[in-house]
């Protein structure tokens, strides 16, 4: 999979957002995601269908979705056989635990965030994830590959 | 660079770019502890995104590649990682920094150079606290 080009003009770079409801989407608004668009979806296979058809820049996605639902680690399921570009995945969810964290982390979120959601939190994590990606992603990967030989 | 090797052990995780204090920061937790160390406030992270949760963080302010005081921001803003305890070391003894670092979210601040001894004793009142 490719990761998505982050040195183009913000203001061509998209977050995806998924299923999210009207209460969700009047917060989102008020972030400052740096000038980049916010696009909705209700479900991913809008999203999918909408991107091959304009491979458009998506630098994130926002779903709102618990960790174990419809939209959660099974997204980055259908990421993955879509061949969709590796970009941070963020959940909006009801309910965190630290076995839920545990799963999420393992599938390959990389946020999430618990309803009521606080609007500059989501700016800080969300901008510097977007920024860092590519550098995070590639020590990610490099952590990974450490394999340790016991003596 | 699992953390988790070790079982049910604390895992404190070291952010600092000195070797010399990275060795003597391992040498009086690793009796204790379970210890690993990153250089820097982006490495914290991504041990942490790869599932490598430390039970503390020890940080060092002015680390080259996302400083302390930037490391804790982000764990602040994130509801994966906002938990976790991180006791911040730093050369500087200001006050306006250790307000700025508490504020900031840091559970406590030591000067360096420090007695060891204190910063074991600190260690276990952070964790002892986040027990509760």
């Amino acid at each position: 999979m490719e990761m998505t080009d982050t040195t183009i003009s913000k203001s061509n770079q998209v977050i995806a957002l998924l299923n999210f409801d009207e209460q969700l989407s009047s917060l989102i608004n008020h972030c400052d995601f740096e000038g980049r668009q916010l696009i909705h979806f209700d479900t991913d296979t809008d999203m999918f269908s909408k991107w091959e058809d304009e491979k458009f820049n998506v630098v994130a996605i926002v779903s709102k979705s618990d960790i174990l639902g419809e939209y959660g680690v099974n997204l980055i399921e259908n990421l993955v056989k879509r061949k969709f570009p590796v970009v941070p995945v963020v959940l909006v969810v009801k309910h965190l635990d630290s076995n839920l964290r545990k799963i999420a982390l393992d599938a390959g979120v990389v946020e999430v965030f618990t309803r009521p959601v606080k609007i500059e939190n989501m700016d800080i994590r969300l901008n510097f994830l977007i920024n860092n990606w590519v550098d995070l992603q590639t020590k990610l990967k490099q952590q990974k590959a450490v394999i340790i030989i016991p003596l | 660079m699992s953390l988790s090797a070790g079982g049910n052990q604390t895992k404190i995780l070291i952010v600092e770019d000195d070797i010399y204090m990275q060795l003597i920061l391992k040498e009086f937790l690793s009796n204790v502890y379970e210890t690993e160390v990153c250089i820097n406030g982006m490495d914290a992270l991504v041990t942490i995104q790869n599932g490598n949760i430390p039970d503390l963080i020890i940080s060092d302010l002015n680390t080259a590649k996302l400083s302390g005081l930037e490391l804790l921001g982000q764990l602040q803003a994130s509801d994966f990682f906002r938990k976790i305890p991180v006791i911040i070391v730093s050369g500087e003894d200001s006050s306006e920094k250790r307000i700025l670092c508490l504020n900031a979210g840091a559970d406590d601040y030591i000067v360096k150079p420090f007695n060891p001894a204190e910063l074991e004793a600190r260690v276990r009142v952070v964790l002892r606290r986040v027990a509760r």
